[in-house]
């Protein structure tokens, strides 16, 4: 009876113009409704040319000075030695300046510590190295000498650096103290090379000796033979010392080299030629000894004379061997030479631009969005589309086309900018690129219109995408890498759509690889949940209460 | 307006009823035939309450809205008005009663029928930073108008409203005045049959209000339905049914001549006689449907009567029969801010401060 009634009044109303009815007709109706909206967006944001500029222009600007003008290199640190007061130490500058490596930079030597010290207060000089005063002593009774470094920072990151830079910087000093004690003791230039030289000088006596042992047997002068036997041991003895300190060095260096067969190297086959020599001979001087005690100078002792001549000699050859080994590779054996074999070097521009690409794209899409649904309640506009037949999802979908649309076209804009225009790389080609970028866009339009669902005014909604901004550029994976946030804290780093663009982008940009499925389905997931979940909510708003 | 009678003392009479609609343009011109169509209650409330929280906005409103007809809810600031409005277009659903529109319930009101419904909201709700024709393009387009009929619509109705010369200017840069026009063609630009103008007037200058009004007379001569709210009472002489609100409630309903008579209690004349006398006084009270007289000076007389048009001749009649002559006699009309404020006296209301009411 009801829906008769409801018929027959119906039928009495006067229609308005003819509207296309049956389902084709509804379709067009809707696409008209959703195009109205697309239409509406795009022609308002045209017509805020400077809200444009400040989306794109200023932030690209900003990221393109930081890129240029970014010094990677830590200031230098200037820093003042004090050495112990009366001190035999030289104070003459010069003499310490190449011992300080990069940040550390000489600024003068002193006795002077306080005065340094408010130097340092003042913020003069960043570092103070005090040399203590005992430093010899403490080594002699076996320990180490504290080098103080003081400094003044308030940066974390600068306190750290000094630190480390002191570490290095003692090691430095450490190598040198280290170079001259070998240099002045008994190694190298000073010890193992001098050691060389006089296991040579006592090859050379020694081969003197063999000769006037020859000469005295064949004249069968006893007594002068037995001299000149005992002046060999003596020097075979020495010769026997020195061989045993270059065994020594050499087996260390073998062991931090890891080297299996030490012995089969030139410096270790010279020192077993010459560790044989040396028994040899000091077997023949027995030998010797015994046979012109008992008075036998004849041919056969002379042929042994000789060999202890020719033995001499493998020492004297052998010890040009073993001084190769200076004193600063013996304390310094390594060094090191790095390779990159990532496909390019980036500069720091070129490696940037894909974080700047995302972040900026995020940055649009999010600002863009968040005012749209939030300034139309404000505005007033949602009572009267609840009165017209557009409905929720219409309005949405319009408006997240619009965007898209704008979007899609500033970041177009903004990529050729940075791949003509500043040379960023995009390896992989222009495909994987452009999947990464429409996927980053469309989970931004979705994080933006849920801020916009649940903002209540217009100064909210900004705040929100401010917050969004400065977390990207923090919890992003913009200039820290994810690696570097707490667990619980990478949960705001994977609930922004940035932090899987940088690194889909990177990898499509940097390394000349297809973007990690993961990310992508992160990116879609984000896109759907967030568009529905605010649309949800919007219908909510819009519905007639 | 002052007319001479042809035989007999000055008389002031009535004011002529709104002129007739003028021609109008082509597109709204072809719907003429629809007019007063039919006779079934395009609008339907009954028992209609709403709540928000422990306030009643209103409560028991009762109104039937016929085809074509142009209805106004007249009342003051939080009256009720635009709650019954938004009832009507399903904006809020009733706390109690039954609210049916089209025949359908207001609040589910089916989208095909949500396309001939035209509303103007109190306040400018279009876009700043779109232009005058792009606000209309994109109105027209939310209910789904094809871009040859929207573009045919927009030039109809920029000519009707008069801001066809301001087609390209940005609305925000448009007087407040032409905004309203705006609203006004965007709530018409999809011909709707059922339109709801919730204070379409507000904070227009008077000659603007009274050329809007001509509109809707001339909308309805087409066959439209209007429902008005409005804070200016004057404005209930427009239309052929005032509602008047208070409180959330209907305080009397009604063509505007009958309220007035439900105010005065009949018609009012203003008689002056010369030597008027006690004798005078029961000649005229004894006049059949005289109802009551009282003395307004010495020698003036109010009577109130069934129908001041039969009873005129009557009264000069006899007042020369008695001897004396008419020197002026004129049927006065309560301003409709006294009849509102008569009937809202009447319903208990303090109306101390009726000015607050509007003109």
């Amino acid at each position: 009876m009801a829906s008769k009634a409801t018929a027959e009044v119906q039928r009495q109303m006067p229609r308005g113009a003819k509207r296309e009815s049956g389902p084709w007709g509804r379709l067009v109706r809707v696409l008209v409704r959703i195009n109205s909206f697309i239409g509406k967006e795009l022609t308002e944001v045209r017509r805020q040319p400077r809200l444009l500029l400040s989306l794109v222009l200023g932030p690209f600007l900003i990221l393109f000075l930081f890129g240029v003008g970014y010094a990677a290199t830590p200031r230098d640190i200037r820093t003042v030695v004090v050495l112990p007061s009366g001190s035999p130490l030289a104070d003459n500058a010069e003499q310490y300046r190449d011992a300080f490596a990069k940040p550390f930079v000489l600024d003068s030597v002193t006795e002077d510590g306080q005065t340094a010290r408010q130097r340092l207060a003042d913020r003069q000089i960043q570092a103070v190295i005090y040399f203590p005063q005992d430093a010899y002593a403490t080594v002699l009774n076996g320990q180490r000498a504290t080098l103080q470094v003081d400094y003044n920072e308030i940066d974390p990151l600068t306190a750290q650096w000094v630190n480390y830079y002191a570490y290095v910087q003692t090691n430095e000093l450490n190598k040198r103290i280290l170079v001259e004690a070998l240099k002045q003791g008994g190694a190298g230039e000073g010890g193992d090379q001098k050691r060389a030289e006089e296991t040579k000088a006592i090859a050379t006596t020694m081969q003197g000796d063999a000769g006037s042992l020859r000469t005295a047997l064949a004249s069968g002068d006893r007594d002068t033979a037995l001299a000149r036997l005992a002046a060999l041991r003596q020097s075979n003895a020495r010769a026997q010392q020195n061989l045993l300190t270059s065994a020594q060095l050499l087996g260390g260096v073998a062991l931090f080299t890891n080297v299996q067969n030490p012995q089969q190297t030139k410096q270790g086959q010279a020192l077993t030629n010459a560790q044989g020599a040396v028994g040899r001979i000091d077997d023949n001087i027995s030998r010797l000894q015994g046979d012109v005690q008992a008075g036998r100078t004849g041919q056969q002792q002379q042929t042994i004379a000789e060999q202890i001549g020719q033995d001499t000699n493998v020492i004297g050859q052998s010890s040009d061997q073993l001084k190769l080994i200076p004193p600063e590779i013996l304390v310094s054996p390594f060094e090191a030479k790095s390779q990159n074999i990532s496909a390019i070097t980036p500069d720091f521009v070129e490696f940037y631009a894909p974080a700047v690409i995302a972040l900026l794209i995020q940055h649009i899409a999010v600002t863009l969005t968040a005012l749209t649904l939030v300034r139309e309640r404000l505005l007033g506009s949602v009572e009267l589309f609840r009165v017209t037949p557009t409905g929720a999802g219409e309005i949405a979908v319009g408006k997240y086309l619009a965007y898209f649309l704008l979007t899609a076209i500033l970041g177009t804009a903004l990529a050729a900018a940075m791949h003509f225009g500043l040379g960023a790389h995009i390896l992989a080609g222009y495909g994987p690129f452009a999947l990464v970028v429409v996927l980053l866009i469309l989970a931004s339009l979705s994080f933006g219109f849920f801020i916009s669902a649940i903002s209540n005014s217009e100064s909210q909604a900004v705040q929100f995408s401010m917050l969004v901004l400065l977390a990207s550029v923090f919890f992003g994976g913009f200039f820290l890498g994810l690696e570097s946030l707490a667990p619980y804290v990478r949960v705001v780093s994977y609930a922004l759509p940035v932090t899987y663009g940088i690194r889909a982008l990177q990898s499509v940009m940097l390394r000349g690889e297809q973007p990690q499925l993961w990310l992508l389905g992160a990116l879609a997931a984000m896109a759907a949940i967030l568009f529905l979940l605010s649309t949800q909510l919007f219908r909510r708003q819009f519905k007639r209460g | 307006m002052i007319e001479q009678a042809p035989n007999g003392p000055e008389m002031n009479v009535p004011p002529p009823p709104p002129a007739a609609p003028p021609p109008t343009t082509g597109a709204v011109d072809s719907r003429n035939v629809r007019a007063a169509q039919g006779d079934g209650a395009i609008v339907v409330m009954q028992g209609v309450g709403k709540r928000f929280g422990e306030f009643d906005a209103v409560q028991g409103i009762n109104l039937t809205v016929p085809v074509g007809g142009l209805v106004a809810l007249i009342g003051p600031s939080g009256c009720g008005k635009t709650t019954t409005v938004r009832l009507l277009l399903g904006v809020y659903e009733p706390t109690t009663g039954s609210c049916q529109v089209f025949g359908q319930p207001s609040h589910h009101i089916r989208r095909p029928t949500r396309e001939r419904i035209g509303y103007l909201p109190q306040q400018f709700v279009l876009y700043p930073t779109l232009t005058v024709s792009e606000n209309l393009n994109f109105a027209a387009a939310t209910y789904g108008l094809g871009p040859f009929r929207r573009r045919r619509q927009r030039n109809v109705l920029l000519e009707l409203v008069g801001l066809a010369a301001h087609r390209n200017k940005l609305a925000g840069d448009i007087s407040g005045g032409m905004q309203r026009r705006l609203m006004l063609a965007a709530t018409l630009i999809h011909e709707p049959d059922l339109i709801f103008l919730d204070e379409p007037t507000a904070g227009i200058d008077p000659i603007l209000r009274e050329q809007l009004w001509q509109e809707f007379r001339n909308i309805q001569a087409n066959g439209r339905t209007q429902v008005v709210t409005t804070q200016y009472i004057a404005e209930a002489e427009y239309c052929d049914t005032v509602v008047l609100m208070d409180r959330g409630k209907i305080v009397a309903s009604g063509p505007p001549d009958a309220l007035r008579q439900q105010a005065s209690g009949g018609d009012l004349i203003d008689v002056t006689i010369a030597d008027l006398d006690r004798p005078m006084i029961a000649r005229l009270r004894a006049l059949r449907g005289v109802r009551s007289l009282r003395f307004l000076s010495d020698d003036q007389l109010r009577l109130t009567v069934e129908n001041a048009g039969e009873l005129i001749p009557q009264i000069i009649a006899a007042v020369q029969e008695g001897g004396s002559t008419v020197q002026a006699i004129e049927e006065q009309r309560l301003s409709f801010n006294d009849v509102f404020v008569t009937l809202l006296k009447a319903s208990g209301r303090d109306v101390s401060g009726a000015e607050e009411y509007g003109e």
